[in-house]
């Protein structure tokens, strides 16, 4: 649920029509709905946080880590939506956007009309992409770390490695 | 569309018309800029790490003399800001004379172009980290940071290495993830990535906020990461850690107990938990490169327990913790029992002395100021607490203090270049407040680390207590975090709570 949303915040325009769309037309009317995606989020973060502490592999808590970061990230997409879910791209081309709206958008441009157009916010989703792109290095480098780590003693268990090179 | 980016273009121009403001930019980029050119042009790179060190001392004593603080506003209300004060420029210059003394530490060992390369990107990073004062900012400057203290930990590339790396950068990214959530609370409340938000943030966020920055910072039993990290780094990598990468985690949080009245208690309140429990940590320790280690939990304590003051116990804390760390290297053991057999060389002596009369708060050395002015300054229930700690420095410092004397060492020059520039820095600080000398505030440093050393040779010189290492363990690190979260929601909430009704 919260990685459609993710998606269709940030890889751009959803393909299907927005009108027809069940989860976009609940999300805009129902507080219920909000609360539910924002009850999922915190279930992922906290799935991805008990991960970390229960896997014994070292790999797997590297992933539960990965986990933990999308919720945080579906997180941002939820609050960047709370106005609106349109993405933030202000265009004249003719896209797949519903006609309507992208007619209003060409017809006029100023300020007023585009605030009247419900745009999700674009400033958390410019956040998250920096973080998303952090947190990419910092699984890469580590990965490299542990297959470094168990090439000399074959073993990924958090637990056997941290005895052996704990002084 | 046009408008659109004529709109943009005009807010960053006005916002960059002061001179001031483009020679702050500029500061902030030169460290990275310089670290990327480094890998083009290898054989600069000492020379580049060098110019860069001293731009930030030149920048940081431009600040310091300025009349008044620096604030910059990128873009609009959500974008980046920044703020230069005081403050700030201690930190900035204790970053920049402990990465130069660290390079004229390594400078005639055969240390590649990528180790100066990182050097020169934790510069960069943690000035950055210095430098802002909202959110978003500060979690890229300390993420930049984790990752190039994550390579310099594991640059020797033995198993231990990239472990204790790995464990670094594993615990500090999973409290930084917090911290994004808490971020993100900030922003909802007030549009805003701004530390100020935080006052009408809900209790949360600033939880969530201020456990990333304890873990990050390395304060009270979430920091229980360090000792091993610092301890098992090599020697220059552990005096750059101690000195000042914790203190990117640490600024953060003197900033908002500035800005934020409601986070002001909370702060002390764990500047003088961490604070005892480093020391109560150091004084039992019988290895000399985790008692260093401890003790800097412990004096980042001391930055905590007083926000206004805390950045010049910063500075002489980075000047210190960095000289003793490097003298700690080239002693010929780590472990303290051994030493006492050993005689040392007497050079190496009198600094090791030196750093450690200025950590105890001996007159004449820097550190005195910053204790009388610490000491000054703590709210009436925090005074016991940071008196035993200054015991406990006083005892766990006797360990240096009391090893003998007598042979003879061959020791690099590079040692000899980087003492000088700390310990006269330590020297010249002192100088900053001439005002603590009175009568009354030399007596109570002597008395107190005369009390210390009684007990040293008392009871700790001979105790074989050996404190467990449980809660240094991966997953307990992990697992502390969820407590210290619980812990800083409800203390949260009381301040918040007491400011709604």
């Amino acid at each position: 649920m919260s990685v459609d949303c993710r998606l269709t915040s940030l890889l751009g325009k959803p393909k299907f029509r927005l009108s027809t769309d069940i989860s976009v037309r609940a999300n805009y009317f129902s507080p219920f709905y909000r609360f539910m995606l924002e009850a999922s989020v915190l279930i992922t973060v906290m799935c991805g946080f008990f991960g970390i502490i229960f896997k014994k592999n070292l790999v797997m808590k590297i992933v539960s880590m990965d986990v933990m970061s999308t919720g945080v990230i579906a997180y941002y997409v939820l609050i960047a939506s709370h106005h609106g879910q349109l993405t933030p791209i202000v265009s004249y081309v003719k896209s797949s956007v519903d006609s309507s709206v992208a007619s209003d958008v060409i017809s006029s441009a100023s300020d007023a009309s585009m605030s009247s157009l419900s745009y999700a916010d674009p400033v958390p989703q410019a956040v998250i992409l920096t973080a998303i792109v952090i947190g990419f290095s910092i699984q890469a480098l580590m990965l490299v770390g542990v297959m470094k780590l168990s090439r000399d003693h074959p073993t990924l268990d958090c637990r056997e490695i941290e005895l052996r090179q704990t002084p | 569309m046009n408008s659109l980016t004529n709109a943009f273009v005009n807010s960053l121009t006005n916002s960059l018309s002061d001179p001031a403001d483009i020679l702050t930019i500029a500061w902030v980029i030169l460290p990275f800029f310089a670290g990327f050119v480094s890998y083009l042009l290898p054989r600069l790179t000492r020379y580049l790490t060098l110019g860069v060190a001293m731009a930030s001392a030149l920048y940081a004593l431009l600040l310091f003399v300025a009349p008044s603080p620096l604030t910059l506003t990128l873009l609009d209300h959500f974008g980046v800001t920044l703020l230069l004060d005081r403050l700030s420029s201690y930190f900035i210059l204790t970053n920049a004379l402990v990465t130069a003394a660290v390079l004229l530490y390594c400078w005639g060992t055969n240390k590649s172009t990528f180790f100066y390369a990182q050097m020169l990107i934790v510069h960069g990073s943690i000035n950055a980290a210095f430098a802002c004062t909202d959110f978003v900012s500060l979690y890229v400057a300390l993420e930049v940071s984790g990752i190039a203290a994550f390579l310099l930990i594991a640059y020797p590339r033995t198993d231990r290495s990239i472990w204790v790396a790995l464990r670094y950068l594993f615990i500090s990214n999973t409290a930084m993830l917090f911290y994004l959530i808490g971020t993100a609370l900030v922003y909802q409340a007030t549009q805003s990535f701004s530390f100020a938000g935080l006052s009408q943030a809900p209790p949360e966020a600033m939880a969530l906020i201020f456990v990333g920055l304890l873990v990050k910072g390395g304060i009270f039993v979430s920091g229980l990461w360090l000792p091993l990290t610092h301890s098992e780094s090599e020697t220059p990598v552990s005096a750059l850690l101690s000195g000042i990468v914790v203190k990117a985690g640490v600024y953060p949080l003197v900033r908002c107990a500035l800005l934020v009245e409601a986070s002001d208690p909370i702060v002390r309140s764990f500047g003088v938990a961490t604070a005892l429990l480093g020391v109560s940590y150091a004084v039992f320790e019988k290895d000399s490169k985790r008692m260093l280690a401890f003790h800097t939990v412990s004096q980042l304590g001391f930055i905590l327990a007083a926000p206004e003051v805390g950045g010049f116990y910063a500075l002489t804390h980075g000047l210190v913790k960095s000289a003793l760390f490097l003298l700690a290297g080239t002693l010929p053991s780590r472990s303290f029992k051994t030493l006492q057999q050993q005689p040392l060389d007497r050079r190496i002596w009198v600094a090791l002395a030196m750093a450690s009369f200025s950590i105890s708060g001996f007159p004449l050395l820097s550190g005195f100021g910053a204790k009388v002015l610490t000491m000054q300054s703590l709210a009436a229930w925090q005074v016991i607490g940071m008196n035993l700690a200054a015991l406990g420095t006083a005892i766990s410092f006797a360990k240096f203090i009391f090893l003998p004397i007598g042979s003879q060492t061959a020791v690099r020059p590079g040692l000899w270049a980087a003492l000088l520039l700390l310990l006269g820095g330590l020297v010249a600080a002192n100088l900053v407040y001439l005002d603590a000398y009175t009568l009354a505030n030399i007596i109570k440093p002597l008395a107190t680390i005369g009390a210390g050393w009684l007990l040293y040779f008392l009871v700790f010189r001979h105790s074989v207590v050996r404190l467990p290492r449980l809660f240094e363990q991966f997953e307990h690190l992990i697992g502390v975090i969820s407590l210290s979260l619980v812990v800083l929601f409800w203390m949260a909430f009381a301040r918040w709570s007491e400011a709604i009704g």
